[in-house]
């Protein structure tokens, strides 16, 4: 194994975050989603990997697609929800693909079809409870590898900036800072956001990619859209904001 | 270019810091128990300070789902569903609607209570299901 893997850093750092929310909700058999996503996630990479005749290589990517769907997906559920989502995602990172890259983020669309299907809304369970510091500077630890080693700043940060302040502009009663500095939308926009494979890589783009989900974001937490409940407003947008991005990586 | 990262990750935590121990500040304010959570208001009245009332959590949801009462009065939420449950203000997931109503997790059997010490409607969800939602009409 090779710890210089970027994939493998995030996904020590994503157990960190998963092993505090255990300490926090101080419940043990929650960690039966981290084994279901991750066992199932990795599982079905490797039978269409297998499928699709393509020589075994260390299943990295599905480990870190797997601890994210555990991190956001809630530990109460019945035990197939996890199960599905780590199958979905890998199906369309194997299969969804155009010119040998998948579209959507896998573990967003992996979490958002089993949420639509069983009806109920992402949980995000593991990443908004940091209110303290010790588990706040927790969950900003993937920064260090999608900020600083792959660079993908100029997506995190635009959306940040957009967020914050339209989140603002449409409740002023708490401050830019508290918007910014929410741990979901910081796991989100670190650790999800700038997926590498479903995320332009010219830097002009990048930022607009930032901008673009932050609006709509914003967009779908509206009144308007609250019929379409089943839909998380932020994984939502990040898949939309895929599907328009593709073709300008 | 990592010199204006990292001043914007240093600003980052720096901010963080600053809206957590300011929040910690509120709470510690607000808490007259590790299982309670008060909103402060001189306009309750002291009849209504004495009043209680009580949401069951099972599987099917809150219930009642929409809860009508007076100003100071006090809310048991009582976890009955079988699991743990985790009381927090909509929206979902930013619960930044309203902040006191920010009860945490409670699990199977327990109870956690918070007191409505202001009129409105407060709309909160179980942030680990989060289709489980539920109101409640302060007059």
């Amino acid at each position: 194994m090779n710890f210089r893997d970027t994939r493998l850093q995030l996904s020590f750092f994503l157990i960190l975050i998963f092993l505090s929310a255990i300490f926090n909700f101080n419940n043990i058999y929650f960690l039966k989603v981290l084994l279901l996503s991750v066992g199932s996630t990795v599982l079905f990479d490797l039978l269409f990997l297998k499928l699709r005749k393509v020589e075994f290589f260390p299943p990295t990517a599905a480990l870190t697609t797997g601890l994210i769907i555990s991190l956001i997906t809630s530990p109460t559920l019945p035990f197939y929800e996890p199960v599905l989502a780590g199958g979905v995602a890998m199906f369309f990172k194997n299969f969804v693909k155009i010119e040998n890259h998948h579209i959507l983020n896998p573990a967003g669309i992996g979490v958002l079809s089993i949420s639509i299907l069983a009806n109920h809304n992402v949980s995000w369970w593991t990443v908004s409870f940091q209110n303290s510091f010790f588990f706040y500077v927790f969950l900003l630890l993937p920064a260090v590898v999608s900020m600083l080693r792959l660079k993908r700043f100029k997506i995190t940060l635009p959306f940040l900036f957009l967020y914050s302040l339209l989140s603002f502009i449409m409740n002023p009663k708490l401050s830019p800072l508290n918007y910014l500095t929410d741990p979901t939308i910081l796991f989100f926009s670190i650790v999800m956001l700038p997926e590498p494979m479903t995320t332009p890589n010219n830097a002009r783009r990048q930022i607009a990619f930032g901008f673009l989900i932050a609006v709509l974001s914003i967009l779908f937490s509206l009144s308007l859209f609250r019929n379409f409940r089943t839909s998380d407003p932020l994984i939502f947008s990040l898949l939309i904001g895929n599907l328009i991005f593709y073709r300008l990586r | 270019m990592n010199k204006y990262l990292l001043t914007g990750v240093v600003i980052l935590v720096v901010a963080g810091a600053f809206v957590l121990f300011n929040n910690q500040g509120a709470k510690k304010t607000n808490t007259s128990s590790s299982t309670s959570v008060a909103s402060s208001s001189p306009s309750a009245s002291p009849s209504a300070m004495m009043e209680e009332k009580k949401v069951t959590v099972t599987k099917n949801g809150f219930e009642s789902q929409t809860l009508k009462i007076k100003v100071g009065t006090k809310v048991t939420f009582v976890n009955n569903s079988g699991n743990a449950i985790s009381v927090n203000s909509d929206p979902h997931p930013t619960h930044t609607l309203f902040p006191f109503l920010n009860i945490g997790v409670i699990n199977d059997g327990a109870s956690a209570s918070v007191t409505f010490d202001k009129a409105g409607t407060f709309t909160y969800h179980n942030h680990l299901n989060p289709s489980m939602t539920g109101i409640v009409v302060a007059e």
